[in-house]
């Protein structure tokens, strides 16, 4: 499909037009000037400028933080039992092309054909994804370059908008749902020129060249990564410094483990499932005590064994997108392409 | 918020009626239960049910029963957490959330025809349990039949009446070992590793099948592998906590292997290079 163009003007009027019939999930900033995705009410708060959120878009419309699974309600001789469905018409509008390559993957990783996730694929099918170039890397964490997941998207978005810096946004369609979203607006969409496109594909040039990041070969590093070529000092001095609070996993967009808990008052009450972290003590730990990976050094490996090396065995490519925020959040700067970096 | 029903989705919890239960030593239950519509529950010797009680958990438990018996199924559990000590609390007649069958099991097409090694410790004779009584079912499907068993003492021995009756038979080759004897009983005292060197086999037909306590493998496989039995015929049964039963939630992985779906049983032909598996 040929590349479109939308005004700045327009692209307010879409959300507004999306959000008749969704919740439009854009970055916006509260009273206190802190800015995240949230629900929009006034389109013109929207902020229109490519922005990586604190946490993972993945955690906003399809996995998040605590997400309800089964309600209950016991009585004598006769347990009530209902399921949960929470999903609704989503868009996701502004994300960061880091965000779309972990959502990419939380679509393979959750709706695996096997064992396809209920709530996941239930809350999938009623997401879009309008994402938002990143043009520079919102901050010095940023490695999507490196990861090849960036900064502007290939695939993975609905429609992906590439700010062309006069006022107008360049428009990748990227899916059948794209696609209807242009035609049922279709006044809001012009044609990009040819000069549009060329100066697309000079942003596109500079983005992808910006030193985000170490220099590193992906995948060379990958290649070298077993345990006999980890740089062990690194890793003890790693391992020494982790305090296992665990804001890696959670604000990795990759990161899909999660535990099951039953609250209830009364005989009433709900199953959950909430996010977990590999990097707390007590992840591995079963009933009788056993723990299979006790010792903090065993679960900083978990970590990046499972990132770099288990995840591309099974899904052909590392799990790490280079979104950087494991290390935004790290209170005492662990850096994975330090780890990455060894080995390349 | 809408409510739906989760038909034929892996979360589905059927419900359970336990049809009979009784101590089997101080701290383990059996529990046998009916699923409704007396539907079989379709199980592989060695796989397990996620088991749930409404407002304590959930908590992934092996099925003892072997799937030859087939109106019913039976779990053995030992009160140590929050799930099993509220599953303890429940008698006849109470109902019991159920998950599953999930997992791999002992592969039964693979082991006709050898001759088997069963080596139990502990807790781990439940599990072992689905596939010796399969077996014994089954008995003209296999070659020769050798069980070794230990556990701490001899009021630690389950299921007592049902060893009785594998002892009786000429077809199958029973020995019990205890870490601490009691003046009655009359058989080996001393580490299930002790009960190894004794046993006469044909390695290169022998398949030997391990489950215990985490601490016990080690030493149970380096005893086997003096009796050459190939890596690839000694099979394992894993404990990890897998609490979705299906790949997802992370915390059976044992590296790159989630262990409720390519467990728990795996030969150690596969797990031998991973220093954290055993």
């Amino acid at each position: 499909m040929q590349n479109l163009k939308i005004k700045t003007q327009n692209l307010i009027k879409l959300i507004e037009a999306l959000k008749k019939k969704a919740t439009v999930l854009a970055p916006q900033a509260d009273e206190y000037k802190d800015v995240y995705l949230k629900a929009v009410s006034d389109p013109s708060k929207v902020i229109l400028k490519h922005f990586k959120p604190l946490m993972p878009a993945v955690r906003e419309a399809l996995f998040g933080q605590v997400e309800n699974m089964i309600n209950f309600k016991k009585s004598k001789g006769n347990t009530k039992l209902s399921t949960v469905d929470e999903s609704q018409e989503t868009v996701l509008f502004g994300i960061p092309a880091c965000d779309v390559a972990g959502i990419q993957y939380n679509d393979v990783f959750f709706g695996q054909r096997e064992f396809a996730d209920f709530y996941y694929t239930k809350a999938r099918e009623k997401l879009t994804i309008i994402s938002l170039a990143c043009v520079t890397p919102p901050n010095d964490n940023c490695f999507c370059a490196t990861m090849g997941h960036g900064p502007i998207a290939e695939e993975g978005f609905d429609l992906q908008l590439t700010d062309l810096g006069d006022g107008a946004f360049l428009v990748n369609v990227g899916s059948k749902k794209g696609e209807k979203i242009v035609a049922d607006n279709k006044a809001l969409f012009e044609d990009a020129t040819d000069a549009d496109s060329k100066k697309f594909e000079e942003i596109k040039k500079k983005a992808e060249k910006l030193p985000v990041g170490k220099n590193i070969n992906k995948d060379k590093a990958l290649g070298n990564m077993g345990r006999e070529a980890l740089n062990e000092k690194m890793m003890l001095e790693i391992t020494d410094r982790c305090i296992s609070c665990g804001a890696c996993n959670y604000t990795c967009p990759t990161c899909t483990c999660f535990n099951v808990v039953d609250h209830q008052k009364a005989g009433e009450g709900m199953r959950k499932r909430i996010l977990d972290s590999c990097i707390l003590g007590g992840y591995f730990r079963m009933a009788g005590g056993h723990n299979p990976k006790g010792k903090r050094d065993e679960r900083t490996r978990n970590r990046y064994f499972c990132k770099l090396e288990w995840d591309k065995e099974k899904f052909g490519d590392s799990g790490c997108v280079g979104c950087g925020r494991c290390l935004d959040a790290c209170p005492v700067k662990i850096d994975i392409k330090e780890v990455m970096a060894s080995l390349a | 918020m809408k409510e739906l029903i989760l038909k034929d989705s892996e979360y589905e919890i059927k419900r359970g009626k336990i049809v009979r239960t009784k101590m089997m030593t101080e701290q383990e239950k059996l529990f046998e239960i009916v699923l409704p519509g007396g539907d079989n529950l379709d199980h592989d010797p060695g796989q397990f049910v996620e088991v749930s009680i409404l407002g304590a958990g959930e908590a992934p438990i092996s099925i003892a029963s072997s799937p030859t018996k087939r109106d019913s199924f039976e779990l053995v559990v030992r009160n140590v957490g929050r799930v099993t000590g509220a599953l303890h609390k429940l008698e006849t007649g109470d109902e019991v959330g159920i998950r599953g069958p999930f997992g791999k099991g002992f592969p039964v097409r693979i082991l006709e025809g050898n001759d088997l090694l069963f080596v139990a410790a502990g807790l781990g004779l439940v599990p072992l349990r689905s596939l010796i009584n399969f077996v014994i079912d089954n008995r003209r499907d296999f070659g020769k039949v050798t069980v070794l068993l230990g556990c701490k003492t001899p009021d630690n021995m389950l299921f007592g009446d049902e060893l009785e009756s594998w002892r009786k038979r000429l077809d199958v080759n029973l020995n019990c070992t205890v870490d601490k004897a009691d003046p009655e009983w009359k058989g080996n005292v001393g580490l299930i590793t002790s009960l190894i060197p004794g046993v006469t086999l044909k390695p290169k037909r022998t398949f030997a099948v391990v489950v215990g306590p985490p601490i016990m493998y080690k030493f149970v496989i380096q005893e086997l592998l003096k009796k050459e039995i190939p890596d690839r015929q000694i099979l394992v049964s894993l404990e990890r906590h897998m609490k979705c039963g299906l790949g997802k939630c992370g915390h059976c992985q044992i590296n790159g292997i989630y262990c409720c779906q390519e467990g728990p049983v795996l030969s150690y032909d596969r797990i031998k290079s991973i220093p954290e598996a055993l």
